[in-house]
């Protein structure tokens, strides 16, 4: 009996073992689909846009007035539009703008934000207030107001847009670099590193930035979304891209009169824009899964 | 001629009422070869005093006054204080091995940008003495260990790093901040064997923080006791037993011994806040043996030469409120004149 008992023991402990390495590697490998999702799906879309605009795979703006509202079809894959140009390759071509927008929008904000966030977490004092009253000024406008505001400096058109986008976005990466900072400053080795006689800049650029870059990776995809969503918006608006330049929003704001008889000229292309928006919060949540795993 | 002496040191914060003083007044030396242990409750202002011997007082606390002769040079603390030594003359270790070693950075990187960056050796020289430095500190297998991130070490092999670190320079002095109140009992063994070791081969002075009076009988030389930012004693180790003030041998006495009967006397009350000390000696409202001139000591102007309570230090009998402005004629002679302690 005791046998037995046994033996059951040690089969319950083999499955419970069994099932927790499976739930282990299980969860791992979510973690780290999503992420390959994620870069599949921005990839494709980096890789096609680049091919298409570089290439000049056919042309976004060739009129076909034989061919106008035709629905999705093998040859037209998103349909045409009223002047029977094809979405489908309109979207791909818009990702020039959108993408191009979105990267630059992230990149100049990611190493500005993190530039003003160090200085102000390291140094504290005066420097750190001056730089936070700043930020604060940019972070009580509404974020779409603002983008308007340079919209209207510079004219309609993308100029407005990219510098508002990049003012828009600087706060966000500044505030959390500073929060990480400060946090960081009073750790035992920063405390360490100045013991042992290093240079300020010595410090922040080996000991302090490694652990800065890391939450502003997590947010940058975010952001990038986010810009993203903001210049489709404001061109679907009118104050962005102009047409016939084929952007997302603007070609949204084309499709929008034919909704009700060609509804594939406003709906397939906004598909596309969520599928993209869902590839890059897939990318902002692997990333932080991953790199919370490394650190922990 | 003392390689370290630190003299008159104040160091306040700006507190929301009263400024906050840390420490005050805080003399002590110490020799090449020697070990200085700095003792006293939580809050008493020893890391405070460490770190204001580097300038590195953290914000917004500021060093009011106070000299520090190194070595025959004597700075003045409320400026940088010896931040131009440290590294080379003056190094530091810390409480908690854990968080003094940079998590993102492996050993190898943390050991050779000190060789590189303060002694100005190449890559190549840096990485041999890198193993040279980890072999000589105790750590097993050196070469391999150089490509191992802190959190793969245990705590005592991280505070062997950290050591081998703070030793790379060569320093003259070396800074202890409780190294081994966060090991236990053997590796905290093992690391003060291995200072001590240290010690003797280079001829460093230590200045040693620590709780423990257990840890300063077997390590020290010399012992300063902190009760709210003052220095109230300063003695030879040997002396610790037979110690004056009041607050120290109510230190002595709340050590729990093993082979004891009785259990250790605690020392009743809670250490003043340092925005508001009561006036004169700061102890007086804990001290068992209080009396009325206690109140109108001046523990600011003192200069400490044995003890700072003039009714148990035997060459001040003549009043409360006195300077003690004997010259550093050793406190040991002025001790042991007097006898044993009331």
């Amino acid at each position: 009996m005791s046998a037995t008992a046994v033996t059951e023991a040690a089969g319950q402990v083999g499955v419970a073992g069994v099932a927790l390495a499976d739930e282990q590697t299980g969860t791992r490998r979510r973690g780290g689909i999503g992420l390959w999702v994620g870069c599949g799906i921005l990839g494709l879309v980096l890789v096609s846009t680049l091919v298409v605009n570089v290439f000049g795979v056919g042309s976004p703006d060739r009129v076909d007035l034989l061919n106008t509202l035709l629905g999705p079809s093998g040859a037209h894959l998103f349909g045409t539009d009223n002047l029977g140009r094809d979405v489908f390759l309109r979207t791909i071509y818009g990702g020039g703008i959108d993408v191009e927008v979105g990267l630059v929008t992230t990149i100049v904000p990611f190493l500005l934000g993190m530039a003003m966030g160090v200085v102000a977490g390291f140094f504290g004092g005066w420097v750190d207030s001056s730089l936070m009253r700043v930020i604060d000024v940019v972070l009580a406008f509404p974020f779409i107001v603002l983008i308007i505001s340079f919209v209207t400096i510079f004219g309609v058109g993308l100029t407005g847009v990219y510098v508002g986008l990049i003012v828009g976005s600087v706060p966000t990466f500044a505030r959390l670099t500073r929060g990480e900072m400060l946090v960081l400053r009073e750790q035992q080795f920063m405390m360490a590193a100045r013991t042992l006689g290093y240079s300020n800049r010595r410090i922040i650029f080996k000991h302090a930035l490694p652990h800065l870059v890391r939450s502003n990776l997590v947010f940058a995809p975010s952001n990038m979304l986010a810009n993203i969503l903001a210049v489709a918006a404001l061109s679907y608006l009118g104050l962005g891209a102009q047409p016939p330049t084929p952007e997302w929003g603007a070609i949204i704001s084309e499709g929008q009169s034919y909704l009700l008889n060609a509804w594939w000229i406003a709906t397939l292309p906004g598909l596309f824009v969520v599928v993209v928006g869902i590839g890059l919060s897939l990318i902002g949540d692997g990333l932080a899964e991953r790199l919370r795993s490394r650190t922990g | 001629m003392s390689l370290l002496r630190v003299q008159g040191l104040h160091v306040e914060f700006p507190g929301e009422q009263a400024r906050v003083r840390a420490a005050s007044n805080v003399c002590f030396s110490v020799d090449r070869g020697q070990t200085l242990g700095v003792v006293g409750e939580s809050g008493c202002g020893k890391s405070v005093t460490l770190r204001a011997l580097c300038g590195l007082v953290p914000e917004p606390g500021r060093v009011r006054a106070g000299k520090v002769c190194f070595d025959g040079v004597e700075y003045e603390a409320a400026g940088e204080g010896l931040a131009g030594l440290r590294g080379e003359k003056v190094s530091m270790i810390f409480q908690d091995p854990a968080s003094s070693l940079n998590p993102v950075l492996s050993v190898g990187t943390h050991l050779g940008e000190v060789l590189r960056v303060k002694l100005g050796y190449s890559h190549k020289a840096a990485r041999a003495e890198a193993i040279e430095l980890l072999g000589h500190v105790g750590i097993p297998d050196p070469a391999k260990r150089l490509s191992s991130y802190p959190h793969e070490l245990s705590g005592g092999m991280r505070q062997r790093v950290m050591i081998a670190m703070a030793i790379a320079a060569r320093p003259q002095v070396l800074l202890a901040d409780e190294p081994t109140t966060a090991l236990d009992v053997t590796t905290q063994e093992q690391i003060l064997k291995l200072l001590l070791r240290l010690q003797a081969e280079s001829g460093m002075a230590i200045i040693l923080v620590t709780h423990d009076l257990g840890v300063v009988e077997e390590v020290c030389d010399e012992v300063v006791v902190m009760y709210a930012g003052y220095v109230v004693e300063r003695m030879s180790v040997d002396e610790l037993a037979g110690a004056r003030h009041p607050y120290t041998r109510g230190l002595i006495a709340a050590m729990p011994q093993i082979d004891a009967q009785s259990m250790p006397t605690a020392i009743l009350g809670q250490p003043p806040s340092l925005a508001e000390l009561p006036p004169g000696c700061p102890f007086a409202p804990r001290c068992p043996e209080v009396r009325e001139q206690c109140t109108s000591i001046d523990m600011q102007s003192l200069t400490l030469t044995g003890c700072a309570c003039p009714f148990n230090a035997p060459e001040n009998q003549d009043a409360a409120g006195i300077q003690h402005e004997q010259p550093a004629s050793g406190p040991n002679i002025a001790l042991q004149a007097e006898g044993s302690p009331t």
